[in-house]
């Protein structure tokens, strides 16, 4: 059974050696693609139009995704691209039926064979099942059908061959959405620091254990839940910026909470923070931006390629447009994108490529602002200073607030006065907030709604 | 006189609970009827609370905290004539539909149409075409709202709406539907009557249902 091995030190200890396209431990996947090795790679994420899913419609379905992969992979090799990744992540109905799950694997699986035995072009497939334990609630975290399923699929991906697992879970999160609504980091740091925390040593030492079982790399738990959930809320104006900046740099220790259980990446696209990851565990990265904006807005879209080894469009469905379907105009967008990445560094321009990608957003936003390549070698040293999960999401939440203090006062990020306001109010709920997880769970469980969540799930008495 | 009035919609918008409940109490002693403080301090408070979550003036939390306030000063009304504003200005039933744990929007939509003075009954996420049916026939609500943010529960939609027709209930309600995947072309299809994009026109759209049921209900 896989056991955590808490990081005490940096992978990377010189901003010059975070770049995109290269980190210090790159894996290979079954094809041969090296990731992180130097080249960045697309990773095409497709989802199905709107459709019911159920036994009468499931050849329809499997149908869909024959074809999209198809379109993908067909537009790949037009553009002369060598290698792909795709994600297949799922929507609920095919984590909860595994069959379905399965099957539609296996059939994006078998066009990939088939397009490299044709063409060469090589391809890997991350598969994402969904965290279907959130369908009871209050959610049962370690027992039940959903959990049954949810491992039969993770199996089921790995005796088909997928390269690489990662997972949305959702440890925490019943707490996590009311404390958003009200702006509490309190509860956030409890959510994110105890809870989810607590149940991702759990979860992923289930899928360490099952990724090595079948030659599968575990690839890391995205914090969308709780972090793009903010994001998404912050660019509505429902939640001030600085907020969900602060929230992003937070969830820095649960993600990491993955690698330590054994994941070594590519982080997953939605985990935006994977600068840090890729600073703190130099495992390769994901990141999503710009070419996510089918899937929702975001305040990073330029900055977020600072860093990545796989560049995502997180997901789009498919839909007629007039060039053709979206999933293909994607994988074309993607592969534009790497081809400028790469060409920066083949011509020894990605520094100053890096340096457009990061002015050109950072000063604009928070958020953008919190990814910064120095900013990340500010912070993330800081937050492994601790073993523990806890007061390493504190330390995160507390040097987000100062670092974005510093930079509103020297007037390196633009936020206005309401949002400015929040970072005051953050930093004395973080002065609060024990560092002692018994006496913190004692503390806060009055102001939370217990009916929401089993606290033994959690090992909280 | 009027002062008191002025003091309660200030105490809402600070969002202050404890303040909001002394202050009705205050006006009932004055003699403000139940009417005046919810028509003259509460609804326009919180209505104004929209507008500037609108405007961008503040923030969700400000206006739960509001809501909250404006929930404490209605309680203090309470005991003087039980769902005056809800039966009056009309009972919402909401729910996102089965298969899908996306709430936020279902939440805040429900959040807004509460501090508006409606009467809403928030039945959760993954909630089933029979378990709103039994709503309906329990709660006898004016209006139906659902929420879906998936592709494949967007088609739930649709079931619902049939299954209540089939039911026979569907002439009883009026039907909203919402959801980042949701198109008006797709609500008009399915027979809704109603599809809105964001909160505030959710608001708007149930204010004016209602009028239309009323005068559906009333004028002929
Ligand atoms: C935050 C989020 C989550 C959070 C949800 C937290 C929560 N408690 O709700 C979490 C992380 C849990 C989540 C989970 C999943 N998600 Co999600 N999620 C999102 C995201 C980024 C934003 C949704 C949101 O909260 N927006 C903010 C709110 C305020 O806006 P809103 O919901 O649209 O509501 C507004 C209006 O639509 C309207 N409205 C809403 N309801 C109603 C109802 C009525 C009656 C009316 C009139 C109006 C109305 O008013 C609201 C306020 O103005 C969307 C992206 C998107 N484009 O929507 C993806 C998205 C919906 N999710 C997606 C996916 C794939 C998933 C998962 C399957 C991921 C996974 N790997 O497990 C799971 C599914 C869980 C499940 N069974 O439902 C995909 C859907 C793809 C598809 N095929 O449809 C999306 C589109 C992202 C993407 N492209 O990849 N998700």
């Amino acid at each position: 059974m896989s056991t955590r091995k808490p990081v005490t030190s940096m992978a990377v200890n010189s901003i010059d050696e975070l770049v995109y396209g290269k980190c210090k431990n790159p894996i290979t996947t079954k094809m041969g693609i090296q990731i992180g090795g130097g080249t960045v790679y697309p990773e095409l994420n497709h989802t199905l139009p709107p459709m019911i899913v159920n036994d009468s419609t499931i050849q329809e379905a499997y149908g869909i995704y024959k074809e999209m992969i198809e379109g993908i992979l067909k537009r790949a090799v037009e553009l002369h691209q060598d290698a792909v990744t795709i994600e297949y992540e799922t929507v609920p109905d095919f984590t909860e039926h595994p069959k379905y799950g399965i099957e539609s694997t296996k059939i994006i699986l078998d066009v990939m064979k088939e397009y490299n035995a044709k063409y060469g072009i090589k391809s890997a497939l991350r598969a994402t099942p969904n965290d279907m334990r959130e369908m009871k609630r209050p959610p049962i975290m370690r027992s039940g059908s959903f959990w049954e399923g949810m491992l039969e699929f993770f199996n089921g991906c790995g005796e088909l061959g997928a390269d690489y697992i990662s997972i949305e879970s959702t440890g925490g999160k019943e707490i996590n959405d009311e404390a958003l609504q009200m702006c509490r980091i309190d509860q956030i740091i409890f959510a994110m620091g105890v809870m989810a925390c607590t149940d991702m040593e759990f979860l992923w030492s289930n899928m360490v254990d099952i990724c090595n079982k079948h030659g599968m790399i575990a690839a890391g738990d995205s914090s969308c839940g709780f972090a793009n959930t903010a994001m998404v809320l912050a660019e509505n104006g429902y939640i001030p910026r600085t907020f969900a900046a602060v929230v992003r740099v937070a969830s820095v220790p649960r993600a990491l909470m993955a690698y330590e259980m054994g994941a070594t990446g590519p982080s997953k696209d939605c985990e935006y923070i994977g600068g840090y990851l890729k600073a703190i565990t130099g495992a390769p990265i994901a990141m999503e931006g710009r070419m996510a904006c089918g899937a929702h807005l975001s305040p990073v879209g330029n900055i977020a390629a600072v860093l990545p080894d796989l560049w995502s469009n997180e997901s789009i469905q498919q839909v007629q447009l007039l060039s053709g379907s979206a999933v293909t105009a994607g994988m074309e967008q993607l592969i534009y994108d790497c081809r400028m990445l790469n060409k920066a560094t083949e011509l020894g321009y990605q520094k100053q490529m890096m340096e457009i990608l990061q002015e050109s957003d950072s000063a604009l936003d928070p958020h953008a602002y919190i990814l910064r390549p120095d900013v990340i070698m500010q912070i993330a040293p800081e937050i492994i200073k601790s073993e523990d999960p806890l007061v390493r999401t504190k330390t995160a939440a507390a040097c987000a607030v100062k670092v974005l203090k510093e930079a509103v006062a020297a007037g390196k990020v633009k936020v206005d006065d309401r949002d400015a306001a929040y970072l005051d109010i953050m930093e004395e709920q973080i002065n609060e907030v024990p560092e002692d997880p018994a006496k913190f769970w004692e503390e806060i469980r009055e102001d939370l709604d217990e009916s929401k969540f089993v606290a033994s799930e959690y090992n909280l008495a | 006189m009027e002062d008191i009035l002025q003091e309660l919609e200030e105490v809402i918008y600070s969002g202050d609970a404890q303040a909001a409940k002394s202050a009705t109490e205050k006006a009932l002693h004055l003699g403000y009827s139940t009417q005046s403080i919810v028509d003259k301090a509460l609804l326009p408070s919180m209505k104004e609370m929209g507008e500037k979550l609108r405007r961008g003036d503040v923030f969700i939390p400000e206006v739960l905290m509001a809501s909250r306030a404006m929930h404490a000063a209605m309680y203090a009304l309470k005991p003087i004539i039980s769902h005056y504003t809800g039966r009056r200005k009309g009972v919402i039933i909401i729910g996102t539909v089965a298969g899908d744990l996306h709430d936020i929007g279902k939440n805040l939509v429900s959040m807004l149409l509460s501090s508006r003075g409606f009467t809403v009954i928030d039945l959760g996420i993954d909630v089933t075409k029979e378990e709103f049916l039994e709503s309906i026939q329990n709660y006898h609500p004016d209006i139906v709202a659902l929420s879906a943010l998936l592709t494949t529960t967007v088609p739930e939609l649709k079931n619902i709406i049939d299954y209540i027709t089939e039911a026979g209930v569907r002439p009883q309600v009026s039907i909203m539907v919402g959801g980042a995947p949701v198109t008006a072309k797709y609500a008009k299809e399915i027979k809704a009557d109603v599809y809105t994009n964001d909160m505030f026109e959710a608001c708007e759209a149930a204010e004016e249902l209602i009028q239309r049921r009323i005068s559906k209900y009333t004028l002929k």
